[in-house]
């Protein structure tokens, strides 16, 4: 505690917290000014996540002195709850602040409305404070809680145009989503039963392989895949996903489902560890290939340029799955799935603010009658390539480090000996091709002869902030060491 | 007399489980809707039983008394929409929508395919055994009771379940106040609601009730709240209590309800989270913690936030039932 930079650590999380709650706060009882401490507000956390990185990397090259426990309240568990933050939430954090950065600027030109931005940018702050909640979150009830704040102003986001299809999408999300939190809090209820204590760390130390731990085990993914939309229950996503405005798919793509495979990742790391068997991970690797094919083959039939993006986050989840069988055999191959996931939540964005664009200039987003626009915006258009690119993982952006990485894993299994390590590695560089497919069916029409039109006016915001984020997307390829530098100051993970 | 218990519980048992599956299987939607909030009583029961008193009264209140208006004014809602759509058609009469055959006309959902009733019936058997034999093997634990008790001279209040939720994790509390918040949010986002017209009373009996009745529930809601310090009760009890009070009032409406003015709504509506933050990075600054009181400050403070926060569930609650943004909050 007399180490200057534990003291910083400490304030600096639940400095954190409290500041993106306090711009939700004052967002919903000042909504007229809401967009511009909207705005403020994006670069605050901004700054403050910059210095938050700093003094965490600055602490120290061991894993233990970076990790932060930070008690509410001065009580410490069991007793009261625990924020933490190491590496993974750390990285997480980061990737949140840049993502939402974008998207917040973009919603200044997309949401012009005076009186849908009222209602638009609450919402917006309490998802995210919600995600950063999520991610330092060290107790089991609590992230329960942070879920559902997720959940609700998700769902309340994507039927924000009112439009029957935006409000059945989000109606069956949020089902899907209740019965997700359900399982998940039911899982929480039976792990407290057993051990008597909630917070994560305490219930790692006491877990056993025990009927109980197996019950949760499942309840708990299964409620967290529902939600991560992971094969083979991913079929609410891309209704959900593809009618919700722009700047809401981009985060829903981009970080909320980031956000439930965070949980199952930090949950079987740490209180399911024991759980893990070879043949469970063969079993989640085999659902992931299945989620490549089928998501990608969705994508390459969609008619909507939103709808492929959206299949195709079904489709790049296939690969976190495919992450588990390897992590049993190679334990460090957690940090490229983490690798991937910020470099896919990065891209994924990007493409869909891009799309959200073309979408506002012409009106639609039917992809056969989309041409004379692509062509005429072509600033957009390479936006969406760019990040294309980068989902496909082609040379030099973060998107083949990251598959270069998973590949290197997967081909090490196979050298450890599993058979079934050649199907990872088929599938890995397999779905790079098919993700070229469907990327090139979204911007081919731009190189096509025709008519070229720049339809509807839109703001300079929606003009360049794709164009920004998908430069970061590839740029990433360039931060992989400080992003798994990062990761390995996790304490208690390989 | 142990044996006499042992009977009841049995008997609550089978109650829930056949209350719960007339109302999935009801294919009438308003009966659906009244054995809802039948199952919610006996829930409450269920919790008296397992000696929760608190989530027995949230339950009550929130669970079957809140929970249940809001299904029944959906419900009255989704029958004005049908009647109002049915009257666009020429070849069919356009019901009266305040007469009598429109309130008697029922909401069905057709009932479950015959041929996905097996595959539920075997997935809920199986996953409810699972559950039991879990509960079986697992420990009489007393949870963190022992932990509570010892530190209950340091939390500021008397009653156990109030020194969890307002001091030793006061952070999901302030979280579920949140929640609450939230669905209005999303609630108002998607539309704005029309007038509140003036309902003539048909008779004496309703305005004459409700002055019996508002002035009860406001005592009420005030007790609870300010029992919560030292026995079951608090906050989310007592802004349900006051929230059905100002529900009452909304639907016998006696007089033209002026639209509330919307600074002063919002303001009502986050009270109980701005005082809650408020105090929370007060801590911080002073080096309590996040959401820590200083020393000696923690019972007014705990009394002062639960106050903010009943007004503000009420409001919500209200708000909620009343569905649609008020047009004062798109004044420019």
């Amino acid at each position: 505690m007399t180490l200057p930079g534990e003291a910083w650590l400490t304030s600096g999380v639940a400095g954190l917290i409290a500041l993106s709650l306090l711009l939700a706060v004052l967002a919903t009882v000042w909504p007229r000014q809401a967009h511009r401490i909207g705005i403020a507000g994006a670069l605050a956390v901004n700054a403050w996540v910059l210095v938050l990185g700093a003094v965490f990397l600055n602490a120290g090259p061991e894993p233990m002195a970076a990790a932060t426990r930070v008690a509410l309240g001065s009580w410490e568990a069991p007793l009261g709850l625990m924020l933490h933050l190491d590496g993974l939430a750390m990285t997480l954090l980061a990737l949140t602040a840049v993502v939402a950065l974008a998207t917040s600027l973009y919603s200044l030109g997309y949401v012009h409305d005076r009186i849908e931005r009222r209602q638009f940018w609450p919402l917006w702050l309490w998802l995210w404070a919600g995600l950063n909640m999520l991610f330092v979150s060290g107790d089991a009830f609590n992230l329960y809680i942070t879920l559902e704040v997720v959940s609700l102003t998700a769902v309340a986001l994507v039927a924000f145009t009112g439009t029957a299809a935006a409000v059945s999408g989000a109606m069956r999300y949020l089902l899907v989503n209740l019965l997700g939190s359900l399982s998940f809090l039911m899982g929480v209820v039976l792990l407290f039963g057993e051990h008597g204590v909630l917070d994560l760390v305490l219930l790692e130390a006491r877990a056993q392989v025990g009927p109980t731990e197996r019950m949760a085990a499942v309840l708990m993914t299964a409620g967290l895949m529902l939600k991560a939309a992971l094969f083979p229950v991913h079929v609410w996503l891309a209704p959900a996903h593809g009618s919700a405005p722009a700047p809401v798919s981009a985060v829903l793509s981009g970080l909320v489902v980031t956000g439930s495979f965070y949980l199952i990742l930090r949950l079987w790391m740490g209180v399911f560890a024991p759980l893990a068997t070879p043949a469970f991970g063969v079993l989640i690797g085999l659902l992931g290939v299945a989620a490549l094919v089928w998501g990608s083959a969705q994508a390459l039939r969609a008619g909507r340029l939103k709808s492929i993006v959206a299949y195709s986050t079904v489709a790049q989840f296939g690969y976190l799955l495919i992450a588990f069988p390897l992590m049993l055999v190679e334990p460090t191959a957690w940090r490229v799935v983490v690798f991937f996931a910020v470099v896919h939540a990065l891209a994924k964005a990007a493409v869909f603010l891009a799309a959200g664009t073309l979408q506002h200039a012409a009106g639609h987003d039917r992809l056969v009658d989309l041409g004379d626009i692509l062509r005429g915006r072509l600033r957009t258009v390479f936006a969406l390539g760019l990040a294309g690119v980068s989902l496909m993982g082609l040379p030099f952006t973060g998107g083949f480090v990251a598959k270069y990485l998973l590949l290197e894993a997967g081909l090490g299994t196979v050298l450890a000996g599993s058979a079934i390590g050649v199907l990872w590695v088929i599938a890995i560089a397999g779905g790079g091709l098919l993700a070229a497919a469907y990327v090139l069916r979204m911007v081919a029409p731009a190189f096509h002869q025709g008519r070229i039109r720049r339809g509807e006016a839109v703001s300079a915001w929606m003009d360049w902030v794709p164009l920004g984020l998908a430069l970061v997307a590839a740029a990433a390829g360039l931060s992989g060491t400080l992003v798994l530098y990062t990761l390995s100051l996790t304490p208690g993970a390989p | 007399m142990n044996l006499l218990l042992v009977v009841f519980d049995l008997a609550l048992l089978a109650g829930l489980i056949g209350v719960a599956w007339r109302c999935l299987a009801s294919t009438d939607l308003f009966r659906a809707v009244v054995l809802f909030i039948t199952f919610g009583l006996l829930l409450a029961l269920a919790w008296v039983r397992l000696e929760a008193p608190d989530i027995a009264l949230a339950e009550a209140a929130i669970g079957a008394g809140i929970t249940g208006a809001l299904l029944l004014v959906t419900l009255e809602r989704l029958r004005v929409i049908i009647a109002g759509r049915r009257s666009d058609r020429p070849d069919t009469v356009p019901p009266d929508p305040s007469g009598p055959g429109a309130a008697l006309q029922a909401l069905h959902d057709p009932p479950p395919e015959p041929r996905t009733r097996l595959p539920a019936l075997t997935f809920a058997l199986v996953v409810g055994s699972l559950l039991v034999t879990t509960l079986w093997h697992q420990p009489d634990a007393a949870g963190l009771e022992p932990v509570v008790d010892a530190h209950m001279d340091a939390s500021g209040v008397d009653h156990p379940i109030t020194a969890v939720l307002l001091n030793f994790r006061a952070y999901d509390t302030f979280l579920e106040l949140a929640i609450v918040l939230v669905a209005l949010l999303g609630a108002w986002s998607l539309g704005r609601h029309d007038r509140i017209p003036a309902r003539p009373a048909p008779g004496p009996i309703l305005p004459g009730t409700l002055r019996l009745l508002v002035p009860v529930a406001v005592v009420t809601g005030v007790y609870v709240l300010w029992a919560g310090s030292h026995q079951p009760g608090g906050a989310f009890q007592a802004g349900a209590i006051l929230g059905a009070a100002g529900i009452l009032l909304v639907l016998s409406r006696p007089r033209r309800m002026p639209p509330p003015p919307g600074t002063l709504l919002r303001l009502g509506l986050g009270a109980g989270v701005g005082l809650f933050l408020a105090s929370g990075v007060y801590g911080l600054l002073a080096g309590h913690g996040f959401l820590g009181y200083p020393p000696g400050w923690d019972y007014p403070l705990i009394i002062l936030i639960e106050v903010a926060a009943t007004l503000s569930i009420a409001l919500t609650l209200v708000a909620l039932f009343i569905a649609g943004r008020p047009e004062g909050d798109d004044r420019p």
